[in-house]
């Protein structure tokens, strides 16, 4: 979809039309996703998080005045859901542990299996990785990832030229080779232990 | 500075943007130094990587729909039943206090004038909420609501209707005895 008809559906969504709010949620959940990733704190749960997102587009997106800066304004509303709200989130659970599957995974009992147990090790270890990295990068290395994703597009998203992107893009993908290449202490146990 | 240009090479060749220009400047670096060609290497595998965490997170995303919350007023239905009832409730409170402007009501209320102006309507104990939908245009929410309206009405001669031994409903007078009120 080209640009200026995401600005026509954005202005519509701006004075109050439902379906032009839910196609605009559904264009751009994806890449919110990746900056939700990239900022919130290890231990409070995407789901949640994105249903903050969600309702805060709800919520605010009239008060938004111009719709060609929708994208910026809700790469910020979802940056900052979930640095205050994921940091209160991951307080909560400190204290309070799960003892059973949480309320996301008894709706879809597919997120245990697909999410968690079918997580290759590799992955997981990745994400890890990309805590050693700043917020900044990794929310670029994981937009990156997202397939069609260009730098210009994470540029203009981000509200930055490109060339700082490919900066941040470069040093993040040497700081993620240099953690990955480290054996991890369970492996260097397995490897003492033969 | 000629790392940071190597790694931007990484960059476009792990994503699939790389032009054969890139890919000849890569072999231009790994001609001095082979170990390009694994850190090419392991730059695949952690985008691969990436790529599978940002699907999980895609799929997490894609379950969020925007279908229950649809306008900023069914969002908050609760509370617009709510403030609609308590309007409703201090509209009817407010009835009886002379004004010199009226103020805008509904037409339901405005019935509700007319009856006090018959003498009939009493007062109005707090409305019950019965439910309420998100009208199908999504443009508003229908509060659907009980109202307990109390009323008086005059008679000169008491009567309670009976039927006759034909099953003709007949009136027949009865004595005046006064009554408790009901619990409501």
């Amino acid at each position: 979809m080209d640009e200026k008809t995401q600005i026509r559906i954005a202005e519509r969504a701006i004075r109050g039309e439902r379906r032009a709010l839910e196609q605009l949620w559904r264009l751009h959940r994806h890449w919110v996703a990746a900056v939700v990733l990239a900022h919130k704190p290890a231990e409070a749960e995407l789901d949640d998080l994105l249903q903050e997102v969600a309702l805060g587009l709800v919520d605010h997106v009239h008060e938004l005045r111009n719709p060609a800066r929708f994208k910026p304004w809700l790469r910020v509303l979802a940056r900052n859901i979930a640095i205050s709200k994921g940091r209160r989130a991951s307080t909560r659970r400190r204290f309070l542990r799960p003892v059973g599957p949480s309320d996301s995974e008894r709706a879809d009992p597919r997120s245990v299996d697909e999410e968690r147990m079918a997580l290759r090790e590799a992955t997981r270890r990745t994400l890890e990785a990309t805590a050693a990295l700043s917020a900044d990068q990794r929310e670029c290395l994981l937009l990156r990832a997202l397939r069609g994703m260009s730098q210009k597009d994470i540029a203009g998203l981000l509200g930055v030229p490109v060339t700082t992107v490919e900066t941040r893009l470069a040093r993040a993908r040497r700081r993620l080779r240099q953690q990955l290449c480290r054996p991890s202490p369970r492996k260097a146990y397995a490897r003492g232990g033969r | 500075m000629e790392e940071c240009q190597e790694e931007r090479l990484y960059d476009r060749m792990v994503t699939h943007e790389a032009s054969p220009r890139d890919w000849a400047q890569l072999e231009g670096i790994a001609r001095r130094d082979p170990d390009a060609w694994r850190r090419l290497g392991l730059a695949l595998r952690d985008q691969g990587d990436l790529v599978q965490v940002m699907d999980q997170a895609q799929h997490a995303s894609q379950r969020i729909e925007l279908t229950a919350p649809r306008t900023p007023w069914a969002s908050r239905a609760g509370w617009l039943a709510a403030a609609a009832l308590l309007l409703i409730w201090a509209g009817s409170a407010l009835l009886g206090q002379p004004s010199d402007e009226a103020p805008p009501v509904a037409p339901l209320e405005i019935g509700a004038q007319q009856r006090q102006a018959d003498s009939q309507l009493v007062g109005e104990l707090p409305s019950v909420l019965v439910g309420t939908r998100e009208l199908p245009d999504g443009e508003g929410v229908e509060v659907t609501y009980l109202r307990r309206l109390i009323e008086r009405r005059t008679a000169r001669g008491l009567y309670e209707r009976n039927s006759d031994e034909w099953g003709q409903v007949k009136a027949l007078p009865v004595s005046f005895s006064p009554a408790l009120p009901q619990e409501l």
